[in-house]
């Protein structure tokens, strides 16, 4: 399994190189550039022409991408244009409020989605399939801001019960999280309901009924714990997509994530920040990746003996 | 099973209807607070509001957060100079000299006093009891030191460029020596870009010590994009404020501003949506702040272009404009039209301008003077928001004299570099102005990465370096005058109009000076309990 781990963690080599150099080279292809949004207004063309020089952006794109490059051998992110702070620093005083709101996020959508997908998947073909699924489909269908607004509009403004926006207590994140959990929901009760639906019909569960085994304890324990590697892949893949930000989210309850760091950065042409922040994020989200390829073999046994026995290489997920 | 589903129908019915009522609710209005001048009469006889001081049995509140639109990148005064970064400066740091920024009137700040020795020489008596954030006393020394830093300020290199010399002549008098005379000299370093910075504190810490000024709030803690939370400077020249905690919180999203304003998480809220003054106006907690603004929102020419450099084009056009159409449709009318390219505060404002007059058949008279009677096709750039409505508009009443725009939608940092290179034919964005006749610079000056048209006429140069220099008032008024007949009949911009400005606040607020500029001045702000 080590060799596996080490043999991921090696991918990431290239998976950076080439996502720096698409993310550098497609920020300098862009219309406007940083020098536009850091000059006074009443600077002179001319001016604005000796800043341009003063930062750099006379040189060919390749030298500047090369020497962007030779500072991260050196752990250098680089240094953010707009605010002067090292970028490394930027996303780290985010990262935090992500991961808070991702993994807030994946709990709403666990805790709604599964009970679901169990519903709907015992029931298939029911009232109660029909309506889960219903429920579902509006999970997806709503629009992050409109949840967003209607939840502060009930919660906050109407019931008090909950502050509008910002971060800091438990209190806070519980509508982020609901907006952002709200519109997963959808692909997750439906991968429940579907998974539950191949194991349900398998013999052990019709042995284990006629052994006696109480129905609740055949769905939530053998049934359930079978049906699990599909919904973990989706769940991961989940988690992968929140720690990227939410970015509507973010804007709607004032949530400093990732999310509303690069999209700032992105509009003011910020380039050392978006390619900073975005080499941080893929090596977050490949990590995450990996630990869910890896919970793979908890959760069911095969895979850990194709670990132990080939180092991975079977693994074709 | 019936009654939970039930339950959940409820809830989402219940969070629909509340959503439906929201933000168009119509209620009895509630008294609004008018601030400040009309632009009609600004210039001379107007001022804002005075900020008034609760009287000392009043209790205030210990704390007052303020929902901000823009994000504040930075806490050096000389890195940045915008409306987003002047609000906190003013709060934190001190100029020489201070300014009523709707009247023009200057007053004394860092320095009692001042005197010029000569068209070109100005001194400065520093006040003796001002002191530093740091308790150092603010001397002479930390002037001379903070022009001598700012001159490599991104911000503030360009605004220092005239102060050819700037001396200490003991520890409380400076003296400024100018490259050539200059009338708004005493104006333009009243910008918070020229705070005042402490030597000390710069050098002790260069990293930070920017953030060290002589403002009656001292930075608790600063996270850039996000908050600025500031405390009380006991030691303030002027006395302590009345507020203990100031807090300045980014809240991007316009309705997540206001419902935080109803829900008292903040206590006042900066620029609400238009569609939503309604609702403060119904709201018994709240005021709605209205006072007339001096950003004016214009379509500009670019003069270099080969179809837009047709004079007599731009002139059709100017004539085909109806500007409160598109006022109405781009602001809800919240606003009022302009005349001449001008701020309504600005020294040399002309209150009964008399601009191109909406009339077609003129304007068609003019298509074929410019020898384009059979029509022509007109690319105007817009930054995405709600000056594509005003693009939009534009396109639909110059169809009605042949003119087929093709409205070039892009994000400001692009926009801004189409109009560096000129690279646009038409443009449509807005302009704050200030009270200085001279900020006609900014917009027909040479060179002047804000002279969107990339206007050039000799004389209008000729008669901004005069006027610079024209102690003479009424001289002075004559030749901003002349620039703006020239501009007239040159049209490189069609002024549209301006917009006016709104804060909801908590209604025991006080003690904010409302200015036209949008640098609201909050270093007085309080509630009362």
């Amino acid at each position: 399994m080590y060799r596996y781990v080490i043999k991921r963690l090696l991918m990431l080599i290239p998976v950076i190189i080439g996502i720096s150099f698409l993310v550098y080279f497609v920020i300098d292809l862009a219309p406007g550039d940083i020098i536009s949004q850091i000059a006074p207004e009443d600077a002179t063309i001319e001016e604005i022409q000796e800043l341009r020089e003063e930062y750099g952006f006379n040189k060919p794109i390749l030298v500047r991408y090369g020497e962007y490059m030779a500072g991260m051998l050196h752990g250098d992110l680089g240094t953010s244009y707009i605010t002067g702070e090292p970028v490394f620093q930027s996303y780290m005083k985010r990262l935090p409020n992500t991961l808070m709101l991702a993994f807030a996020s994946i709990f709403v959508s666990v805790m709604i989605s599964i009970p679901l997908g169990i519903l709907s998947a015992v029931h298939q073909g029911t009232w109660r399939d029909n309506i889960t699924m219903v429920v579902a489909l509006l999970g997806l269908s709503m629009p992050n801001f409109w949840l967003g607004l209607l939840l502060i509009i009930l919660f906050s403004l109407n019931l008090g019960l909950l502050p509008s926006g910002g971060y800091g207590t438990f209190a806070h994140i519980i509508l982020p999280a609901i907006t952002v959990g709200t519109g997963l929901t959808a692909m997750l009760t439906r991968t429940t309901r579907s998974s539950m639906l191949d194991v349900i019909r398998q013999d052990y569960l019709r042995t284990a009924r006629s052994k006696g085994v109480p129905e609740k304890k055949v769905i939530n324990k053998h049934a359930l714990k079978n049906a699990l590697i599909p919904i973990i892949t989706v769940v991961g893949t989940q988690l992968a997509s929140c720690l990227g930000g939410a970015i509507i989210t973010e804007t709607v309850f004032s949530w400093p994530g990732v999310g509303r760091l690069i999209l700032d950065s992105v509009n003011s042409r910020d380039i050392p920040m978006v390619t900073g922040c975005i080499i941080m994020k893929t090596i977050t989200i490949s990590v995450i990746l990996l630990c869910v390829d890896l919970l793979y073999a908890v959760v069911d046994p095969r895979i850990k003996a194709q670990y132990a026995t080939r180092g991975g290489k079977a693994h074709g997920r | 099973m019936k009654r939970k589903f039930a339950a959940l129908m409820s809830v989402i019915l219940l969070a629909g209807s509340l959503a439906g009522c929201g933000g168009g609710q119509k209620a009895p209005a509630q008294p609004v607070q008018e601030s400040g001048m009309d632009p009609g009469n600004t210039g001379e006889t107007t001022t804002a509001a005075p900020a008034e001081l609760p009287s000392a049995d009043v209790k205030v509140k210990e704390t007052v957060i303020v929902g901000i639109k823009a994000q504040i990148t930075s806490m050096d005064v000389q890195s940045v100079s915008n409306v987003a970064h002047n609000i906190p400066y003013k709060l934190t740091h001190a100029t020489l000299v201070t300014m009523n920024l709707d009247t023009g009137e200057i007053l004394p700040d860092l320095a009692e006093s001042w005197e010029w020795v000569d068209d070109v020489t100005i001194e400065f008596k520093l006040r003796q009891d001002a002191k530093f954030h740091n308790g150092e006393p603010v001397t002479a020394q930390d002037v001379v030191f903070t022009f001598e830093r700012g001159r490599d300020g991104i911000a503030s290199g360009n605004k220092m460029k005239p102060a050819k010399e700037v001396t200490a002549v003991d520890d409380h008098t400076v003296r400024m020596v100018l490259e050539t005379p200059n009338v708004d000299w005493l104006d333009t370093i009243s910008l918070p870009v020229f705070s005042i910075l402490s030597q000390k504190a710069l050098v002790d810490d260069p990293e930070k010590g920017y953030e060290i000024g002589a403002g009656p709030y001292m930075v608790k803690e600063f996270v850039s994009k996000d908050y600025l939370s500031l405390t009380r400077f006991e030691e303030y020249m002027d006395g302590p404020v009345p507020t203990k905690n100031l807090t300045l919180r980014y809240i991007p999203e316009a309705s997540a501003r206001l419902i935080a304003l109803q829900t008292g998480e903040i206590d006042l809220c900066q620029d609400p949506d238009t569609i939503e003054l309604d609702t403060i106006k119904a709201d018994p907690n709240l005021t709605l702040v209205e006072f007339p603004g001096t950003t004016c929102q214009f379509f500009a020419f670019n003069c270099k272009d080969q179809v837009t450099g047709n004079k007599k084009l731009r002139q059709a056009i100017a004539c085909a404009v109806n500007k409160q159409d598109i006022m109405d449709a781009t602001i809800n009318g919240y606003g009022t039209v302009a005349s001449s390219f001008w701020g309504p505060t600005q020294y040399g404002y002309i209150e009964d301008f008399e601009t191109w007059p909406y009339d077609l058949d003129q304007a068609r008279e003019l298509m074929k003077e410019a020898g384009l009677e059979n029509g022509v096709d007109l690319e105007i750039t817009v930054a995405s928001g709600a000056r594509v409505i005003s693009a939009e508009v534009l396109q639909a009443q110059l169809k009605e004299i042949g003119v087929n725009v093709v409205i070039n939608e892009v994000d400001s940092a692009a926009l801004t570099s189409i109009t560096n290179e000129a690279r646009h034919q038409g443009l449509v964005y807005g302009l704050g102005f200030n009270t200085a006749g001279d900020e006609a610079r900014r917009v027909y000056g040479d060179g002047s990465s804000t002279n969107r048209s990339h206007y050039h006429n000799d004389r209008v140069i000729e008669l901004m370096d005069l006027a610079v220099q024209e102690f003479d008032e009424a001289a002075r008024k004559e030749y901003y005058k002349e620039i703006q007949e020239i501009a007239k009949d040159d049209i490189p911009v069609i002024p549209l109009y301006y917009e006016r400005n709104y804060w909801g606040v908590n209604k025991n607020t006080g003690g904010v000076t409302w200015y036209g500029n949008s640098n609201v001045d909050l270093s007085t702000v309080y509630v009362t309990e």
